[in-house]
């Protein structure tokens, strides 16, 4: 239990730039959570307690070190509708059943089925995650007056220009300098625009533990059910994409579904501290490792900072404009798109670019992350079906009398490729017998069997007496247990044709 | 299959000490000799950006920065090495070993030896720095996700003529010492073997039974039963009789006991002024 839990590898390796970059994440969560929660519709004080809960809970139960996770924006966007209809109590008990499903999968592996997630869907996936997060910031630019617009510009600017500045230019984090100094400027010059303040309740405690105030029974089941499911897929994806971007750029594993389970009590956490559910968050992971944070305990700082900043600071981040968070939101936005993606598009195959795209256009049309990924992952496994039916031809060649014909097919017959196998026969020619020839062939399902039977009862019902060879090393594929084919002659001797 | 004797060098001074005590391993048992260099990457960022801030392609950008900088460490470490195995090797060869082979890994130097562990009669590392509780925490980890001797070098090489066997009468320690009385690693030595005990009838009776398992092998045993601080024993013992190393279980308690009460097996090692063989199962 012990080594499982604590290895000091994970937590006291990196010591002064893990509490260096704690600060810096915890900084950035700030504006973050506040803003989720304006998108999810709760007070400000949801986000900022679940952020503080699900990225020290995480830090300890986590499998990925040096990942950071907290209230986000996919997962707000999934709960919009159960707050609007039936308010925040029914989002807790939602947030708990989120983590109890995760929990499940990730004893269950689920973890493992990442892999059926092509490339392609991936970026979609954080494409559309940015769309979505700019898209939430238009609310507070529309409708407003100039100040508001010439405030976020300069906030941006301050983001993107203050690192240049020589020495305190990368040690001072530039968002944080963004928001004193919006803030200051509205104060003092008493600019009338919207402050943090209008947006709802900060947090004036420690969060503390309560039990949401809802019906114990079915009818509530089943409110909470669909949006725990979503909430709990969607978490799962943000969080294993996150941790592969997490592996890559520090050269390192995590365990999947280590994680899958921490983000269940994470959440569950969360929910029994009057959170909302949340997941990994990919922009500041990166900001995160950028910063220098490896480990654990950056997790975890940035989750304590985070909690001793709002508790201190409340009197001061009621003033804060909302141009500001916009101002930091749109940067995250632009940190999350995959830019290199956009560039790649000319060069890609179409079909991987469309299903990019069918990703990030079902993602924004529906507003939820799990709807995207499916319709990515559906479509990528169409085209891969249609690919692989282009492996499959026939020859034909003919006794000397031409009466008896021999077809010789070659590659995979499934269900894709089995009208082509019927096609490939000419029931038209008058023969005495035919050959089919399936030696080379592989039947990897029950339509390629069903149109076999098809031609042989079409060529006898003519008159042509039917002759198979090589079915049974044509149809080993077809057996599902690929468990007893995975040894390298196994796989040698049912792909052995090619 | 034929075990081999796995060295581990990292070009520290005590390199050279852990290389000869292969050599002579592998003569007194004629089994191969394996020069292991691991690359460790250290993975901790070098340069300070506290910016916070995330501009188009960031991921990109920092995924190449990370790569360029990882990149030079990482020759950097192949490089030295290389020069250090390149050296050992002809230094092995020169000490007539027949059987060198080197191995150059990635990793920790924990997983790599996991790896090879079942092909490894025993592997031999230096014990270095000056953190002791940093090496005790370190090399407690490895021992125990071992189940093969370990011999922990740390001081000058002296040939092995005499090894004081600890026993403490444990179930695990006397598993220990029926697999060195069947397959000894060290079939040319003195052995003695000592029981720190304030009974001395009892222990008297234990070092019986153990010195029974080296007679049934026809093997010679001298026993003693000692007094006092167990550590301070065995060590003044291992001092006076001038035995050349001191072997023993390792680690036979769980995790958490050795956290809290701290291990036996960790303050013999930061004590020992002569080289220590660790059996974590008998052989």
């Amino acid at each position: 239990m012990l080594k499982k839990y604590f290895k000091k590898d994970e937590w006291f390796s990196n010591i002064k730039n893990d509490i260096l970059a704690g600060l810096v994440v915890a900084l950035a969560l700030i504006p973050e959570a506040i803003a989720f929660s304006i998108i999810a519709g709760v007070d400000p004080k949801v986000g900022l307690y679940a952020s503080f809960c699900i990225a020290v809970v995480i830090a300890f139960v986590g499998g990925r070190p040096g990942m950071i996770s907290a209230a986000t924006g996919a997962m707000a966007l999934v709960m919009v509708t159960l707050v609007k209809e039936y308010g925040l109590d029914y989002l807790l008990a939602a947030t708990l059943l989120t983590g109890v499903l995760q929990i499940v999968a990730g004893y269950l592996k689920l973890g493992r089925f990442m892999s059926f997630v092509p490339r392609a869907v991936v970026v979609g996936f954080v494409n559309a995650l940015a769309i979505l997060i700019f898209m939430a910031q238009l609310p507070e630019l529309i409708n407003v007056t100039w100040h508001v617009y010439a405030l976020t510009l300069g906030g941006l600017g301050i983001i993107y220009l203050f690192p240049y500045i020589p020495k305190i230019g990368k040690l001072v984090p530039s968002p944080l300098v963004t928001i004193i100094s919006l803030t200051l400027l509205v104060y003092f010059l008493g600019i009338d625009v919207r402050t943090v303040g209008d947006m709802g309740a900060l947090p004036d405690t420690l969060p503390m533990f309560l039990l949401p105030n809802i019906p114990l029974n079915f009818e509530t089941l089943m409110i909470i059910l669909p949006y725990s499911i979503s909430l709990a897929i969607v978490g799962l994806l943000e969080s294993l994409m996150t941790a592969t971007i997490v592996d890559d750029l520090t050269d390192t594993s995590s365990d999947k579904n280590v994680e899958c389970r921490g983000q269940g009590i994470a959440n569950i956490a969360s929910g029994f501290m009057g959170g909302m559910a949340g997941c990994a968050m990919i922009g500041q992971s990166v900001i995160n490792i950028k910063s220098g944070g490896r480990t654990r305990l950056s997790t975890l700082c940035a989750g304590i900072f985070l909690l001793l900043m709002v508790l201190f600071l409340s009197d001061i981040l009621v003033v804060i404009p909302m141009a500001a968070l916009v101002a930091v939101m749109i940067m995250v936005s632009i940190g999350t798109f995959d830019w290199g993606s956009v560039k790649k598009l000319k060069t890609l195959p179409l079909s991987t670019n469309l299903v990019m795209l069918t990703t990030v256009v079902v993602t924004v049309y529906t507003h939820n992350l799990a709807h995207g990924v499916f319709s990515g992952v559906l479509l990528a496994s169409l085209f891969f079906a249609n690919k692989i039916s282009h492996f499959m031809y026939c020859e034909s060649v003919y006794n000397d009398d031409r009466t008896v014909k021999t077809y010789k097919f070659v590659g995979q017959v499934f269900f894709n490729s089995a009208d082509k196998f019927y096609a490939q026969f000419d029931f038209k020619e008058v023969l005495d017998k035919v050959i089919i020839d399936l030696t080379r062939a592989h039947f990897w399902d029950i339509s390629a069997v069903y149109a076999l039977d098809k031609a042989v009862i079409k060529l006898r019902r003519e008159g042509c007496e039917v002759e198979i060879i090589g079915q049974n090393q044509a149809s080993l594929t077809i057996i599902d247990r690929f468990g007893i084919h995975d040894k390298p002659e196994m796989i040698e001797k049912v792909m052995g044709g090619h | 299959m034929e075990k081999k004797i796995l060295v581990c060098l990292d070009g520290s001074k005590l390199s050279r000490a852990v290389c000869d005590y292969g050599i002579f391993l592998s003569k007194e048992l004629d089994l191969p000799l394996v020069l292991l260099h691991v690359v460790e990457h250290t993975h901790t960022p070098s340069k300070l950006d506290l910016s916070g801030n995330l501009a188009l392609g960031a991921r990109d950008n920092l995924l190449e920065e990370l790569v360029s900088e990882e990149m030079d460490e990482s020759k950097k470490l192949i490089a030295k090495g290389r020069a250090v195995l390149k050296e050992f090797e002809a230094y092995a060869k020169e000490h007539g070993v027949q059987k060198c082979e080197t191995l150059h890994r990635h990793g920790a130097l924990e997983e790599i030896l996991e790896e090879l562990a079942s092909s490894l009669q025993t592997a031999i590392i230096g014990l270095r720095g000056e953190d002791h509780n940093a090496i005790g925490s370190n090399v407690e980890e490895l021992i125990r996700n071992l189940n093969i001797p370990i011999l922990l070098v740390n001081d000058d090489f002296k040939p092995i003529k005499s090894v004081l066997i600890a026993y403490d009468g444990s179930n695990f320690a006397e598993k220990a010492l029926k697999g060195i009385s069947k397959n000894p690693l060290l079939p040319h030595v003195k052995r003695f073997i000592a029981n720190v005990n304030t009974d001395v009838a009892s222990s008297a009776k234990l070092l019986l039974e153990a010195k029974k398992f080296f007679d049934e092998e026809n093997l010679e045993v001298h026993t003693k039963s000692l007094q006092g601080d167990s550590i301070e024993a065995l060590l003044d013992f291992a001092q006076e009789n001038d035995i050349d190393i001191i072997a023993m279980g390792a680690y036979s308690h769980n995790r958490l006991r050795s956290k809290i009460f701290g291990s036996f097996t960790t303050k013999m090692f930061l004590k020992a002024t002569k080289p220590l063989l660790l059996f974590r199962q008998g052989l």
